[in-house]
């Protein structure tokens, strides 16, 4: 069949990765570049030392061969995560977070934790939240009892990672209370 | 003569079969001494359904036994059905997975799968490879729909290591030739389905 | 360099993106992309912003995941594959036409680097979304060829290969089971009975879906309830309430 088994029930992560990419990051270039057409929009010109705004993936392609330092987003810093953390670790409801932060918080750590602010604290920070936010989401699916569900501020990979389990539950209570 | 209860074992142990095969992602051998047991089975119920028919002519409501062998006779079909059609997934999904080609499924070289299919399935994976090549060209040679989509590009450039000759390969950067045990860098999208099929390996 | 221009005068013809000038970045980057902004806290701004307008490659992004979620084949998109695909081949003849030239610079060659990665990661996106349909045509091909309501929402090729995929599985069916089998029982539309599904695999129609609302809108589930949907609320519901809203893009499937 077309679609290999890993594919038919979810998105993988590395397919998450590749949209998360596509979002804009700021970047400090090391090299010039004219301002030049791509499929999906004009970027540059890259004047060094000005800052300027460019794809993900493109930022991460000029970083691996050095030829550009990547600011972190608002968001990808200690303090910031730290507060959340506290919210999310006090409140029922899961904090609002970029959605794709799982995605990009992932790649940006990997290839530019030397541009980053304690990249360490960061990973722990990550990782916290996303324990929090499981066990909520797993509560949230002990707690399964309407047919439609408000799921706000749930991030990408983490519905993908419950989209099995909440599929499940909402086809079995389906079945248990057929349409009137 | 057999009890209905016994009518429809074979048709388990079938679905045992696909059942056995998807838990350990390999395809057995395709079953035609029991395929065609059950097929024979099929045929014996023929005759007791229309025996309880015909014997019952006048009765209002179909007799309790011909249910039950009516009801065997339904579930015997679908098992065959169902076995037949999990075989035929299991192999397109295998067709695709070495790069939508029918050389590494059916060539001389590959006995592993060939031995295993019946004729009609060796048949079924050529008009499949048909259709599939049919709905390829109409996307571009450049796009190529039956290249990887598990694999989203990182490296645009791969390091590959020859482990049997592909001979001359067209690339980016002009024609090479792959021998066993040499090396290249090339670009990723043209000897992707080469590495897929085990030409060469990634280094 | 001319090369440089034909580069430029090629994206001169789209409609956003355009760099205001030296040095700063991009003046019309659609507000989704920015710094990955949290979704919008909709109780507090009354004043809803519509969707932010999408470049061809985020339509295209955003209509593969939607396909890969719901259950049932979703309308095609043909026109925006032709266009895409289009761009594809010119960026691919523009990249071929610069990696022949021998006077190319150090950042060119960055550039003609940066170009053949993006064309592959949009290649891969367009190739996902083709099989993704192409599998559900597969496994549906028998309900297609009957149906022309589904018929009308796929392209003349995927049609095609219906009809030829289900030819193809009758045809399998009929040469290792059905035609040993008595007449009577060889036929491959039996009526579902108490024990049986039916023959005839359709779209699980009814299946769980998480819907991202783009804007404000209200979903109506099979049952007959009324949902509301806040434009940037996730809400879990099934396909068939939503199947009128993904069409139209007023909800996405994430």
């Amino acid at each position: 069949m077309s679609l290999p088994p890993a594919l038919r029930a979810s998105v993988t992560p590395p397919e998450l990765e590749l949209i998360a990419c596509q979002e804009l990051v700021e970047i400090i270039p090391l090299i010039a570049m004219e301002k030049t057409a791509f499929i999906s929009g004009a970027y540059g010109p890259l004047r060094p030392p000005h800052r300027a705004q460019i794809p993900i993936w493109m930022a991460v392609n000029l970083k691996q061969k050095k030829k550009c330092h990547i600011l972190a987003p608002a968001w990808l810093t200690v303090d910031y995560l730290q507060e959340k953390l506290v919210h999310e670790t006090t409140q029922a409801e899961f904090t609002k977070l970029p959605f794709r932060f799982a995605e990009i918080s992932r790649v940006l750590l990997d290839v530019a934790s030397d541009d980053l602010q304690s990249p360490d604290k960061l990973r722990t920070l990550l990782k916290d939240l996303r324990e929090a936010r499981q066990a909520k989401a797993r509560a949230g699916l002990e707690s399964l009892e309407h047919s439609t569900l408000g799921l706000s501020n749930l991030s990408a990979m983490e519905i993908n990672e419950i989209r099995p389990f909440f599929i499940k539950a909402m086809s079995v209570l389906g079945q248990l209370r057929p349409g009137e | 003569m057999s009890d209905a209860r016994q009518y429809g074992e074979l048709a388990t142990q079938l679905v045992t079969e696909s059942r056995r095969s998807t838990q350990t992602d390999t395809l057995l051998k395709y079953n035609d001494s029991l395929v065609r047991s059950i097929i024979r089975e099929q045929r014996d119920l023929e005759k007791v359904a229309v025996a309880h028919v015909l014997a019952s002519a006048d009765a209002i409501t179909p007799p309790p036994p011909l249910v039950i062998v009516q009801t065997a006779i339904a579930r015997n079909k679908r098992c065959l059905l169902a076995y037949h059609n999990h075989r035929i997934s299991f192999l397109c999904t295998l067709y695709w997975s070495l790069g939508a080609s029918l050389p590494p499924l059916l060539s001389a070289e590959s006995t592993s799968i060939r031995a295993k299919l019946s004729p009609h399935e060796v048949d079924y994976l050529r008009s499949y490879h048909a259709s599939v090549m049919t709905f390829r060209s109409e996307f571009s040679h450049e796009l190529d729909i039956t290249a990887s989509i598990t694999q989203p590009p990182k490296d645009l450039h791969v390091l590959v290591h020859v482990v049997r000759d592909c001979g001359v390969i067209q690339t980016e950067s002009g024609s090479i030739d792959f021998r066993m045990g040499r090396r290249f860098m090339v670009r990723r999208s043209d000897i992707e389905h080469l590495i897929v099929q085990g030409y060469l390996e990634e280094v | 360099m001319s090369d440089v221009h034909s580069w430029e005068a090629e994206y001169s013809g789209a409609t956003s993106h355009a760099a205001s000038g030296p040095s700063m970045p991009p003046a019309r980057a659609p507000a989704s992309r920015q710094n990955d902004q949290p979704m919008p806290d909709v109780r507090i701004n009354e004043q809803k912003e519509p969707p932010p307008e999408e470049t061809p490659l985020e339509k295209l992004t955003r209509h593969w995941m939607n396909e890969r979620h719901a259950p049932d084949i979703l309308p095609a998109q043909d026109r925006l594959l032709s266009s895409l695909l289009d761009h594809i081949r010119r960026q691919s003849d523009t990249i071929q036409l610069l990696r022949g030239d021998p006077s190319s610079s150090e950042e060119d060659h960055i550039r003609i680097m940066l170009a053949q990665t993006e064309v592959e990661r949009v290649k891969f996106i367009v190739r996902s979304y083709v099989r993704t349909r192409l599998f559900k045509i597969e496994n549906y091909a028998r309900y297609i060829i009957a149906n022309e309501v589904v018929q009308r929402r796929i392209t003349a090729a995927e049609r095609d290969y219906a009809s030829r995929h289900a030819h193809l599985i009758d045809r399998h069916f009929y040469s290792s089971v059905l035609q040993s089998l008595p007449e009577s029982q060889a036929g491959l539309d039996d009526v579902p009975s108490f024990i049986m599904p039916p023959m005839i695999t359709e779209p699980e129609t009814t299946r769980a879906v998480f819907a991202h609302a783009r804007k404000d809108t209200i979903a109506r589930t099979p049952e007959g309830k009324t949902v509301d949907l806040a434009q940037g609320s996730l809400t879990l519901l099934s396909f068939a309430a939503v199947a009128d809203l993904v069409a139209s893009g007023d909800v996405e499937l994430v």
